[in-house]
């Protein structure tokens, strides 16, 4: 699965991961986070797949994810299941701020599940920075099922970027211990909800459960 | 024509090529998979042993997708030989790769989806398959038996395959019907001589309780069933415990109805629910296992670890599952209840994280039980009142478990002893766990009350304090946990002046300086705001400590750990305790460290100043500033006039000095934000008045008197016009510049009028110089504010034409609209204001038209925002209300600019459902079709039965037409008294679902409907 550029390392274990999830769920700006730091405002729908290798370095040396990412959107074709073959990890995206992409969660895990038995998988809910949360974390439980770990994130603002790839290459590699030792070269967050600092961090949330309807910038399309 | 060979290389450079190979790959097969050959090909290829494991994958996933999507590209008749022919196909893969096998066993399943069930004989698919592999050998039919009766259920409500909506419906009617023969002849093969059959049996057993969610299966019918004995068989053997964990589980659901057991479940609850709890016993097992290994202690292989954590993941899904589906019956207390209680508690003691946190839904569902009626939003699912004697009586019975829970829980979020040099992501795991803990927290609250929460969640305290006076050390995380619960209970404070309260409180000060334990009691404080505020109301003694926390927490703001959370608790005690504040003299103090922090944050120019993030400076600011607005009259003025002012001063030098030379030229684009103080010289400066401008913002968010806010608006307009001038090419920066005249049209209202005539002179000039979708906004708030006053149409008319012309100049194709999301959304959020507040200002014949061609281009833009912006609005200009508020050249003009436009409108919407937009628009491309209909009658018939017309017969058939015609005609006749928009909503995701059935019909219906310049956007 060498690409250009990219020579393979033999003794750089790499995995294919499947990037699944409705349309507009952010499965690419997720991935172009890690490769170029950029965040897109613009919504240019996937057209089929791209593949994209990302790299980590963990206490355990080096370990890379050839990502496949799919198109969400049936109008923009793609092959669908027909990529999911030696898939031997998972990320199944939705958008907390629309429901509907929730409720097909069952579907792309059931899907992934025919073709790829037994692999971990995480289910992230993107979009935690967006103030109008459509579905709110007690509501999401269809992780309880084996294999499947469950993460808010934000491509916008970098939330927890990491976590799904940590995730994912502790199941691979059997090691629980497993953990990044560099830091992934992100770009600075677009919105700061995690400056990953404890400050910040219980700030936002105390502020969140203080205001349940906030003064916010978009409050007021509808009135 | 495509051949094996190129296939089979095609599918190597997609598995294994490089990107570039790979897209050419990609494409030809995606082609392929539409061609008609494909048929052949992949049969070909599944008949060929050598072909290897990814071909024969693809060619049978091409296949199932070929007989989802394109069984009408077949013959009439062929039908039948092509079920002979998966059929073979299957037996022949059924030993090899399972994938393989699935995506036949799918094919068969979309068959069956479009071959009603007369036509697989007497007893229909399933009868069909049982007597067409009673002639294979047990080897190859049971397992193909297994994995069928697994996807037919599964596959029975799949959009997949291209059948119309009818038929769907008939589908899933149709394998409801086969329910009790597919658990009998899953019974029988529980048995079977396969190393998987059980496990594979319960799976499909799963997909029927799924598929039928208990109806058609009544209670007598599954006790009897040996599928529900192996299940809760299963969960005692490890080959079959995950799969019997799915099954009971969904057999938990199809007996439970809004929390309690379904009336002819209840003997099936009762076996089953002991025979979940008997798993209590190997749940400890792991409980302690992972309690050894959290201590260190460990002595099992990381491999076994990873199968307990597993185990014990799905046991206590299994309990909550129970407690979950039965929570009101669990609420009644009666004997039952205790096995599945202690259970939860028992997941509540479970050191993951993520274990312990299974149980958290059930206890809140349990206390939104206890407190029936007592809670502003009912949840849906709710019972009926009941009496305040069976409440209380409730509430004792389960007050000793929530105390235990509180005791169990408590603990967990105190900080490690290693905390520090946990990783990054370890220590951000932990934050998370602590917010679900606090939850959890406030749910026992709602339901032992603030009192007795405080007194529980100050144990750890009394017992700490009892060992330091016996001498022991101090240990600040026990301290510092007992305060995080009390801070997450705040919305279940106890009583004002609560005595045990005010002695916690009280004792603050005293606690040692240790940076998280500061961090914790100062958002302690912040979070009873409130209730310090109104102790102080009650007496002296309140005052004091108000006065003694506030200070404590500025002294906290030196503390690098503590400087935001004090920051932010300030801010809180301002804002809750102003009027106290303002009159005890705190203004004085307040004002000092006003000063004192100008020179902090962004702006921070050296190393004496305080050490505070912009962030926290703000929050400071805002705090200062609500209490200055509770000074009285006279005395408050002066001082809101002194806070901008040290707040403008510095602005005001830095902007004369780059006009007078100092920096570069206005238009130049300037690094925004960014600490100033590393670097130096004019452009560095430049860079403060962004942070410094913010602050302005935050003062005209936070004064309360709206002349206050207005007068000062009127008097530093020259200083925001020279901002903008200096950042004029700096998106970002002009978007964070134009928040100050936003939020001071927003806070002063009508007393803006005397800044009216500087804002309607410089928003246009500035919209068409820079293009920046800001001013759009800052219009929007002055059409609302003053848009009801006719007297200003001439100004406010002037600004808002100049604006939406050169919006709309901007926005004329679907290229340009998909290229500016945001001004489209904002134009459009603006012509929404002035629908709402001054309809005639848009309602021209010379502005409507304009802004209704930019919304017919942009009307099938795939951002979401920007789509529902545009749709919103055009239902707002239908809405009658509208109508009402036009002068009658108004309904004209509307009417004119309507009625050429509407033809192509129609079809665009109808292009739209037909699959031009993702299916998440549906709703709102219905709510425009609802309103066009509701208001022109007969020529909204007439427009939608031409677009319809329009279609070719293959993507929908006449028949399909006159139901959606039907409904639309329905939804007219009914006239607007009658809200019946469900009915067209119906036909539309009706019509959405058969014109996206498969891509012939989709390519068909939106190139018909589509105008020939968006004919790029079929794909």
């Amino acid at each position: 699965m060498a690409l250009p550029g990219q020579a393979q390392d033999p003794n750089v274990p790499s995995f294919k991961l499947v990037l699944v999830g409705d349309g507009g769920t952010g499965k690419t700006t997720f991935v172009k986070r890690h490769l170029t730091g950029e965040f897109e405002k613009k919504y240019e729908p996937t057209i089929g797949v791209e593949v994209h290798p990302l790299d980590f370095t963990t206490n355990r040396g080096k370990i890379r994810f050839y990502c496949w990412d799919t198109a969400g959107q049936e109008k923009f074709g793609g092959l669908r299941d027909g990529y999911y073959i030696h898939g031997q990890c998972a990320i199944i995206m939705f958008d907390v701020t629309s429901r509907l992409t929730y409720k097909n969660v069952p579907t792309w895990h059931r899907d992934l599940c025919r073709v790829c038995e037994n692999i971990p998988i995480v289910l992230c809910g993107n979009k935690v920075d967006v103030k109008n949360r459509q579905v709110k974390p007690k509501q999401v439980t269809f992780h309880r099922k084996k294999n499947l770990q469950y993460h808010e994130i934000s491509a916008k603002s970098n939330y927890n970027y990491e976590k799904p790839f940590l995730y994912l290459a502790r199941k691979l590699v059997g090691d629980p211990n497993l953990h990044f030792v560099e830091q992934v070269a992100l770009a600075p967050p677009e919105v700061q909800i995690d400056l990953q600092q404890q400050q910040e961090y219980e700030k936002q949330l105390q502020e969140a459960a203080n205001m349940p309807l906030p003064d916010g910038d978009d409050d007021d399309i509808a009135e | 024509m495509a051949t094996t060979n190129q296939l089979l290389q095609a599918l190597q450079a997609l598995y294994h090529g490089d990107p570039a190979v790979k897209d050419q790959a990609n494409k030809w097969l995606e082609a392929f998979q539409q061609s008609t050959e494909a048929w052949q090909v992949t049969n070909d290829i599944l008949h060929n042993e050598a072909a290897g494991m990814e071909a024969h994958y693809f060619a049978a996933q091409t296949l199932r997708t070929k007989v989802q999507r394109d069984f009408e590209e077949l013959l009439a008749g062929a039908a039948v030989s092509l079920r002979d022919s998966l059929l073979s196909l299957l037996v022949k893969h059924c030993q090899g790769n399972a994938p393989v096998r699935t995506q036949l066993c799918l094919a068969v399943a979309a068959l069956a989806a479009h071959l009603p069930a007369m036509q697989w004989g007497p007893s229909g698919v399933v009868g069909w398959l049982v007597q067409r592999l009673g002639g294979e050998p047990q080897a190859v039919s049971l397992p193909c038996m297994l994995e069928l009766l697994t996807v037919l259920p599964q596959e029975a409500s799949s959009y997949q395959p291209a059948v119309r909506p009818e038929r769907r419906r008939q589908v899933v009617d149709e394998m409801m019907a086969y329910a009790p023969q597919a658990l009998q002849i899953l019974a029988s093969c529980l048995s079977a001589p396969l190393p998987r059959a059980r496990e594979q049996a319960l799976d499909a057993f799963t997909s029927w309780l799924k598929l039928t969610g208990g109806m058609g299966l009544n209670g007598p019918m599954l006790m009897q069933s040996p599928l529900v004995r192996a299940a809760l068989e299963g969960l005692r053997s490890s080959d079959t415990f995950f799969a019997a964990v799915d099954a009971v589980i969904e057999l938990i659901y199809c007996t439970s109805h809004r929390g309690r057991p379904k009336e002819d479940m209840a003997p099936l609850v009762q076996l089953i629910v002991p025979e979940v709890m008997a798993l209590k016993p190997r749940f400890h097992v792991c409980l302690q296992q992972a309690q050894a290994e959290r201590n260190g202690s460990s002595g099992a292989p990381e491999g076994e670890h990873d199968d307990s954590e597993e185990e014990a993941k799905a046991m206590a899904r299994l309990f909550a599952e129970v407690g979950e589906a039965y929570t009101g019956l669990v609420a009644e207390g009666g004997p039952q209840v205790s096995a599945p209680v202690e259970a939860l508690l028992d997941v509540a003691s479970h050191p993951d994280d993520s274990i312990c946190s299974m149980s958290f839904n059930f206890w809140h569902r349990l206390a939104r039980a206890l407190t029936i009626g007592l809670h502003p939003e009912p949840l849906e699912s709710e019972e009926g009142p009941v009496s305040d004697a069976e409440r209380e009586r409730r509430v004792a019975l389960f007050t000793p478990t929530l105390e235990r829970l509180v005791a169990l829980i408590r603990g967990r979020v105190r900080f490690h002893e290693g905390f520090d040099s946990w990783h990054r992501d370890e220590r951000q795991d932990f934050k998370r766990a602590r917010v679900a803990v606090g939850d959890t927290l406030i749910d026992c609250a709602s339901v032992l009350g603030g009192g007795r929460m405080l007194q529980l969640l100050v144990e750890p305290l009394l017992e700490l304090s009892k060992q330091v006076t016996g001498g022991g050390a101090f240990d600040w995380r026990t301290a510092e946990a007992a305060l995080y619960c009390v801070r997450a209970v705040h919305r279940c404070a106890p009583l004002p002046g609560d005595a045990l309260m005010t002695s916690l409180f009280a004792s603050l000060p005293m606690l040692p300086a240790v940076p998280q334990l500061q961090y914790t009691v100062a958002l302690t404080i912040g979070a009873y705001s409130d209730w310090l505020a109104d102790t102080a109301r009650r007496g002296e003694e309140g005052r004091v400590l108000l006065s003694q926390l506030l200070s404590m927490l500025i002294s906290y703001l030196t503390e690098a750990e503590a400087s935001s959370a004090s920051a932010l608790s300030i801010r809180r005690l301002c804002d809750g305790c102003a009027a106290l504040l303002a009159a005890s003299g705190s203004m004085d103090s307040l004002m000092q460290l006003y000063r004192q922090i100008q020179g902090s944050g962004d702006v921070a120019q050296n190393s004496y100043d305080l050490d505070l993030d912009e962030d926290d400076v703000q929050q400071l600011i805002e705090g200062i500033a609500l209490v200055a607005s509770a000074l009285p009259d006279g005395q408050r003025q002066p001082c809101v006039q002194q806070m901008l002012d040290i707040v403008v001063q510095p602005m005001q030098g830095i902007l004369q000095a780059a006009a007078s030379g100092g920096g570069s030229a206005p238009g130049t684009p300037t690094a925004g934000g960014g600490g100033g103080g590393a670097r130096s010289g004019p452009d560095a400066q430049l860079s403060l008045v962004l942070p410094l401008m913010e602050r302005v913002t935050t003062i005209f968010r936070a004064v309360k008197d709206p002349a206050d806010v207005a007068e000062a608006l009127v008097r530093l307009w020259p200083w925001i016009e020279a901002a903008l001038d200096r950042f004029s090419s700096d998106p970002q920066a002009v978007e964070r510049i134009c928040r100050a005249p936003r939020y001071a049209v927003r806070g002063a209202g009508k007393a803006a009028a005397g800044a009216v005539p500087l804002l309607v002179a410089s928003l246009p000039q500035r919209f068409e110089a820079t293009r920046q979708p800001c001013f759009l906004y800052v219009a929007s708030e002055l059409i609302k504010t003053f848009g009801d006053e006719p007297a200003r149409d001439l100004e406010l008319g002037g600004m808002f034409s100049r604006m939406l012309a050169c919006a709309c100049s901007m926005l004329r194709s679907l290229r340009d609209i998909t290229e500016r999301p945001d001004v489209t959304d904002d134009t459009f959020l603006l012509a929404g204001r002035a629908l709402s507040y001054a309809p005639r200002l848009l309602i021209t014949p010379q502005l409507l038209p304009v802004l209704l061609d930019s919304a017919l281009a942009g009307l099938l833009v795939q951002h979401r925002e920007a789509c529902c912006s545009i749709l919103s609005f055009i239902v707002r200009l239908l809405d009658p209300a509208t109508h009402r508020n036009c002068a009658p050249e108004g309904v004209g003009a509307l009417q004119a600019a309507l009625a050429p436009r509407a033809p192509l409108l129609v079809r665009l919407l109808l292009a739209g459902a037909a699959g031009a937009l993702p299916t998440s628009r549906l709703v709102e491309l219905t709510d425009v079709l609802y309103a066009l209909l509701k208001v022109t009658n007969q020529n909204g018939l007439q427009w939608l039965g031409e677009a319809l017309a329009a279609i070719p017969d293959d993507a929908a058939s006449s028949a399909d037409k006159q139901r959606f015609m039907g409904a639309a005609q329905r939804v007219v006749a009914d006239g607007l008294a009658v809200n019946d928009e469900r009915l067209l909503q119906q036909a539309v995701d009706e019509y959405s679902e058969l014109s996206r059935r498969n891509r012939r019909a989709l390519v068909a219906a939106q190139r018909a409907l589509l105008p020939a310049e968006l004919h790029y956007i079929v794909r």
